[in-house]
């Protein structure tokens, strides 16, 4: 296949095939689909491209009246005056007959049936063009929309990035790095570095009137010309109103330029954005000439500059000065006789030949906040980063953030003193002086299950229920331990069962295993569950049945039950899931302190016939509460100092607060 | 279809197994197998997922990801775990106390580091939060109920100040309930909006 049977889409360039509706890479619809051979679509101008549009009918018509496809004895020449005159309209409408000579010519050469239809199948291809011109129309249409709806996001975008970088991930402020950007090096490597690091940044962002461009050479429209700026581009540039007087000029600001000359200095239109200071060198020549009078009025000027905000991105010229803006340097260094070209503009007044000369030695000149000054004050943004600038050096070496957490060797000194008391604390407890308990005052709970516990007589079936983790053992085992040993004293043998795999070894804590046989419950709560409702069916027995070494009937025949928990959420639902299938039977708790708020509801609804929970109910069995006593009073300690310590803290503020 | 098989599976499991309760002696001994079913379901469930962690970590094992030397550690101790207990026994006095010896001090030492951190805690509180409504609260109460599990307070002699303590003691009793019919009126909600299919899990 030629390259000539290739079309090019328009939108991403892709070679497609010329049968092909739609671009096989972005789907794009392929216009001039059908197109007439000999109909240079290109060579139209745009204005004409409304009276191209010729309806089918009246091409056909004119192709049914023509002499040329007429009947070979009737010559050619003899043109009756209808003919003549649709022959006018036809001119009339037709912007290019050519097309038309070329099927006259080809009438005369091909004049029998073959002949006849491929004029038909022109004039249907003709058609179809015409179709397909709509198409393009409105494809260019739906390509301008999209770009200026494209436009108008990165417009937005960029106004969210110029806010929110006003520092950078380094820390640095956007006018530090505007500054590093004035770096001798740079300038020197201006002509290099400047057009391709404006087009690097620039990569990713087409400019409407790029875009436009790039259309009409795809499909094929004639080129606009520089001195007719479009009407549809929106210029993305703040533009600032030329300040009247020579301190235009010396400020980093869009300049002006005529039309005229942006012909001459830029061919191609240029990128433009609304950072006009971001990629460009300032003109700091201009600005060591000014005076500090100069300055103060460009100050008072500046102050009347329109700011980025204020700027009317509608205006014609816009684009025009920012396209001269971007590059005076770079045309001035190229080409030096654009100087003589920019002579009568006021930038010229401070670059006049002295610039030559000048431009090493200021561009070796660091960037001094005197230097750099007039070019932060141009806009108000700037003078506000500015300000922000001169804040932040005046606030050197002072704290503007107060710091919330502040780790300091003190504090981790502090921190170890806090654990080594405790230890102390504790260690001291258990090791010096006799084991007693404390008197605290009686809990009904735990009075109620120790009652509960001396009314057992040996011939009451009890059973204990283990759930509890080794991490909560310190505060329930003790309490278990006194339980089993007053069982035991009073010579009842419970039946000691666990459904949680770590009691299997945790209950050698508390119980001889040899004399107590564990008996392990599988499913959890529902193994519980099941023994509850345990109703042996008529056809056999349950899997359940199975697994147990005794009977399989956990409840049967028990008066009492003791759970062992750390779990008040396994307490609760034994009370509430396990227990109504076995209401004779009388239930208590051992568990922590931690689950005892909980289950304590329970004892006062009478479901729970008592509540011993942890070592701080451990009174009501004579356990050791030394240790336990001691942590709890440098929890209370710990508390107060951490209380006094914000109060003096924010004594303190208070005191210094006035002083300052 | 697909997602209304298994939900219409699940409401007339539930209203069946509602029904059993209420019907007890009638329903007891189907109530009992179907929660045999569900042990015996759990306790595959549960093997299934000893074996998913074991291949996991396995996997890392092979595929050298970062920590792997701890999938290492917990095969090997997998492994020794699974081969002693079938080897002695679940039952042998040795191997209860070794996993005793391995296992207790773990949990206790986790214990007294949160004992730790909440002593920390009760320091840097006010610092950090300063002085508010939930900083004071807790503060007080915090203060109160430490004082009053001191033992150093003993009020039998003064029957208002013994009727106060037990007040205050009744507190946490008070909010626990509180947290109890919240607890209760939840899973009530819930359980209709499975039984009726609103709540769907496995979607």
């Amino acid at each position: 296949m030629s390259d000539e049977d290739l079309r090019i889409c328009p939108n991403c360039g892709q070679e497609n095939a010329a049968f092909t509706l739609r671009c096989i890479r972005c789907g794009q619809e392929l216009e001039g689909l059908f197109e007439l051979e000999g109909f240079d679509s290109a060579a139209t101008p745009a204005e004409e491209q409304p009276d191209e549009v010729v309806t089918s009918a009246e091409i056909l018509n004119s192709l049914e009246n023509s002499p040329l496809l007429a009947d070979a004895d009737q010559p050619v020449d003899e043109e009756p005056e209808g003919l003549a005159e649709a022959h006018e309209q036809d001119n009339s409408h037709l912007y290019d007959p050519d097309w038309l000579e070329r099927i006259r010519q080809r009438a005369k050469e091909e004049e029998d049936a073959t002949g006849e239809l491929a004029k038909g199948t022109i004039a249907m291809d003709d058609q179809r063009t015409q179709e397909g011109r709509k198409q393009v129309d409105e494809a260019f249409d739906e390509i301008m929309r999209r770009i200026r709806e494209q436009n108008e996001r990165e417009k937005v975008r960029r106004s969210h990035r110029i806010e929110s970088d006003l520092v950078d991930e380094n820390g640095d402020p956007e006018w530090l790095r505007r500054i590093r950007e004035l770096h001798p090096k740079q300038e020197d490597d201006i002509e290099e570095s400047k057009p391709s690091s404006t087009k690097d940044d620039l990569d990713d962002e087409w400019t409407e009137q790029e875009l436009q461009e790039l259309l009409r050479r795809e499909i094929g429209l004639p080129e606009e010309t520089s001195d007719k700026p479009g009407d549809e581009i929106t210029t993305e540039i703040n533009t600032a109103e030329p300040i009247d007087g020579e301190l235009e000029p010396g400020q980093d600001q869009p300049i002006e330029n005529s039309p005229d000359q942006e012909d001459e200095t830029t061919p191609e239109p240029e990128f433009f954005h609304n950072i006009p200071e971001d990629d460009q060198p300032p003109i700091i020549e201009s600005e060591k000439e000014q005076t500090s009078q100069e300055l103060d009025v460009s100050k008072t000027k500046d102050a009347q500059t329109p700011t980025d905000d204020d700027m009317n991105p509608e205006e014609g010229s816009a684009p025009e000065e920012t396209s001269a803006e971007e590059e005076p340097e770079e045309t001035e260094e190229e080409k030096p006789g654009a100087v003589d070209k920019d002579a009568d503009g006021p930038q010229e007044t401070a670059e006049e030949p002295e610039d030559e000369d000048e431009k090493p030695e200021l561009a070796e000149v660091p960037a001094s906040t005197e230097a750099v000054l007039p070019d932060l004050l141009m806009l108000k943004a700037q003078r506000e980063r500015a300000k922000v600038f001169s804040d932040i050096i005046s606030q050197e070496g002072r704290r503007t953030i107060a710091v919330l957490h502040k780790t300091t060797s003190t504090g981790k000194l502090g921190r170890l003193v806090l654990g080594l008391l405790l230890i102390l604390g504790v260690l001291g407890a258990i090791l010096i002086g006799s084991p007693g308990a404390m008197e605290l005052p009686s809990v009904m709970p735990a009075a109620a299950f120790t009652k509960n516990l001396e009314a057992i007589t040996p011939e009451d079936s009890v059973l204990i229920v283990l759930d509890y983790l080794a991490a909560t053992r310190h505060d329930i085992e003790p309490l278990a331990e006194k339980v089993l040993e007053i069982l035991k004293e009073k010579g009842n043998q419970p039946r000691i069962v666990t459904s949680n795999p770590e009691n299997l070894w945790l209950a050698g804590n508390i119980l001889d295993v040899s004399q107590h046989p564990l008996e392990y419950v599988p499913g959890g709560i529902l193994g519980y569950l099941a023994s509850g409702i345990r109703v042996s069916p008529s056809w056999g027995e349950l899997p359940m049945d199975q697994a147990f070494t005794g009977d399989p009937d956990l409840f049967a025949g028990v008066d009492q039950v003791i759970l062992v928990s750390d779990s008040a959420d396994f307490v609760r639902t034994w009370l509430e899931q396990v227990s109504p299938w076995r209401t004779r039977m009388k239930t208590s708790a051992i568990t922590t302190a931690f689950s005892a708020p909980i289950l304590l509801a329970y004892y006062d609804s009478g479901q729970l016939q008592g509540v011993v929970a942890g070592v701080a109910d451990g009174g009501a069995f004579s356990i050791n509460q030394r240790a336990f006593q001691v942590g709890m009073l440098l929890m209370t300690v710990v508390l107060l100092l951490g209380m006094i310590m914000k109060a003096d803290e924010d004594a303190q503020k208070r005191t210094e607060e006035p002083e300052q | 279809m697909k997602q209304r098989t298994p939900l219409v599976v699940a409401a007339i499991s539930g209203f069946v197994m509602l029904a059993a309760f209420f019907f007890q002696p009638y329903t007891a001994p189907y109530l009992g197998l179907v929660l045999n079913w569900a042990i015996i379901i759990s306790s595959v469930a549960l093997l299934i997922a000893i074996a998913s962690l074991l291949v996991t970590h396995i996997h890392f094992i092979i595929k050298g990801r970062k920590g792997f030397l701890y999938s290492i550690v917990l095969v090997i101790a997998f492994f020794i775990t699974l081969g002693l207990g079938w080897y002695l026994g679940v039952d042998d006095p040795v191997y209860l106390a070794g996993i005793r010896t391995v296992l207790m001090p773990l949990e206790n030492a986790v214990m007294a580091l949160i004992a730790l951190v909440l002593m920390s805690a009760a320091v840097k509180i006010f610092r950090v939060r300063g002085w508010s409504i939930l900083t004071v609260t807790f503060g007080i109460s915090a203060l109160v109920f430490l004082f009053l599990n001191l033992g150093f307070l003993n009020f039998e002699g003064n029957p208002g100040m013994s009727k106060l303590v037990a007040v205050i003691q009744r507190l946490p009793v008070v909010g626990a309930r509180g947290l109890l019919i919240g607890v209760a009126l939840g899973a009530l909600l819930m359980a209709l909006r499975v039984l009726f299919g609103q709540e769907v899990e496995h979607e």
